[in-house]
């Protein structure tokens, strides 16, 4: 009898605690990866350009003095929007660079602790893979977010953002 | 006649000892972020076993060796999972908003929870699902560690302290202050040492668990993680979130002794089965865990996990029947 009562108070506290659910932030992830008709030493030299990030039709202005890991840069967005990004890896070996986001705008960019990688992949018939990885939290990290800075707007946005640049980078490298 | 009876009795008493060897091994409980699961991996075997669905949003865990349970945090659906490992049922327990890091005091059947937004711990009541006390801590707690003198070890990351409390008195003891934005924290039976992860500092500071002091910080990697100690040979093995890297800290020498790279892509829970000579670590971003040789560090195998694997806290069982 008591395993019974035990059982539905168990039932009625799950039923309780579902209906509350105010979510606490969980990292999220965007992976994407696109294939280009082009030499992958090629791309790499685009990809590696740190200081002159414009793959993105969005993107009006970039703004950086180096291509050296420590070096930031600002990028300015055709709604206005600025994100400030700081160059944390470069690795010519593996064909890897990461940047971080130091200031974000979370019109354009609604996220937190925002860390990306992209890989170049040379492929035998003279074609590039590109993957480019991003891990970040949502924009919003208290409890309870406005829609706009939850998990799912977050991680919406950043896959557009990612899938726009990939885009933008095979009709450059495409196209020279 | 005899003889035979006994050759008989024999070669059963062998199988039947070789049956049990083979259906003991040691498991990894992982904790899958992006797909409300918990994978069971068969260490011996080298697969997932069992799949079974908890909470929203599993992230901690913790294993009750004794009475063969274990607990995961669920901050999306402000609940704890308790499965019990004999038959695999899955209740939920009230584990107040945001729980993250879990531990348990087998005795008295009270779990400890630390909730990141709510800036406190909550102790639960496993036999009532109610919660009994809270404390109220500094600002966004993480990682926890109970000792056995009652002791609890709180990561206080909003405040780079490690915060101790008597769980009886449940007074605060002591804040020690550690690196910048302390997560994790590790330690084990056999050692009087507990480590902390500083996320932001890329260090690991160490505190003796008796006099509550920081010995040491020891710098790893970039944003390291957590923490498995090595009890044979006295090392420590961290792991590098952003570097995708493993830092060994030989304790001997407090520093690091060896850096294993490109290990896999966010690696995050880290622990150790002995019985199969083997560390295991969660890879978040490859949704996978991978097996690593415990001596030459080599990889064995990686098994493919259901998403976003984390579990946050020691995760492997030994000699699961």
């Amino acid at each position: 009898m008591n395993k019974y009562k035990f059982s539905f108070i168990l039932t009625l506290l799950f039923l309780f605690s579902t209906t509350l659910s105010a979510h606490g932030p969980s990292r999220q992830k965007v992976s994407e990866k696109i294939q280009i008709n082009a030499e992958s030493s090629k791309v790499w030299s685009i990809v590696k350009n740190f200081k002159d990030f414009k793959w993105n039709s969005e993107i009006t202005e970039c703004s950086a003095s180096k291509n050296s890991v420590g070096s930031e840069r600002v990028i300015e967005f055709s709604n206005g929007s600025k994100v400030k990004q700081k160059l944390e890896k470069l690795d010519e070996n593996k064909m890897m660079i990461g940047w971080r986001i130091i200031e974000t705008d979370n019109k354009m960019l609604p996220v937190n602790s925002y860390a990306a990688k992209v890989f170049v992949k040379n492929n035998d018939d003279d074609t590039s893979t590109i993957n480019y990885k991003a891990g970040f939290y949502r924009g919003f990290m208290g409890n309870d977010p406005p829609e706009e800075l939850n998990d799912e707007n977050s991680k919406k946005k950043v896959q557009e953002f990612i899938k726009k640049s990939l885009e933008g980078l095979k009709e450059i490298a495409e196209k020279n | 006649m005899l003889r035979r009876i006994s050759f008989h009795l024999s070669f059963c008493f062998t199988f039947f000892s070789f049956f049990c060897v083979l259906a003991k091994s040691d498991i990894a409980i992982i904790t899958n972020q992006e797909a409300d699961t918990v994978d069971i991996i068969n260490l011996k075997e080298k697969k997932k076993i069992s799949e079974i669905t908890v909470g929203k949003k599993p992230a901690g865990i913790f294993i009750d060796k004794s009475k063969k349970i274990f607990f995961t945090s669920n901050p999306g659906s402000n609940n704890i999972s308790m499965v019990n490992l004999k038959n695999l049922e899955h209740v939920l327990l009230n584990g107040g908003k945001s729980p993250m890091s879990l531990q348990f005091n087998t005795d008295s059947n009270l779990l400890y929870i630390s909730n990141w937004f709510e800036n406190q711990i909550s102790i639960l009541d496993i036999n009532k699902n109610k919660i009994t006390s809270k404390i109220n801590v500094g600002k966004s707690p993480a990682g926890m560690y109970l000792t056995n003198s009652n002791k609890l070890f709180v990561a206080i990351k909003g405040e780079d302290i490690i915060t101790i409390i008597d769980t009886v008195s449940l007074k605060k003891i002591k804040d020690v202050k550690v690196g910048k934005a302390p997560y994790g924290v590790f330690s084990n039976e056999d050692t009087n040492l507990l480590f902390v992860t500083n996320v932001q500092s890329n260090s690991v500071t160490i505190i003796d668990k008796n006099s509550f002091k920081a010995l040491t910080n020891v710098d790893v990697g970039e944003w390291p993680y957590q923490i498995a100690y090595e009890n044979k040979r006295k090392l420590i093995f961290v792991t590098n979130q952003r570097d995708n890297s493993i830092s060994i800290i030989d304790l001997k020498k407090l520093k690091v002794s060896k850096t294993l790279d490109d290990i896999c892509e966010y690696p995050e829970g880290i622990d150790i089965s002995y019985n199969e000579n083997l560390i295991v670590v969660a890879c978040w971003f490859e949704d996978n865990i991978i097996l690593l040789n415990l001596e030459s560090y080599k990889l064995v195998k990686k098994i493919n996990v259901s998403g976003g694997p984390r579990s946050f806290g020691n995760f492997i069982l030994e000699d699961y029947e």
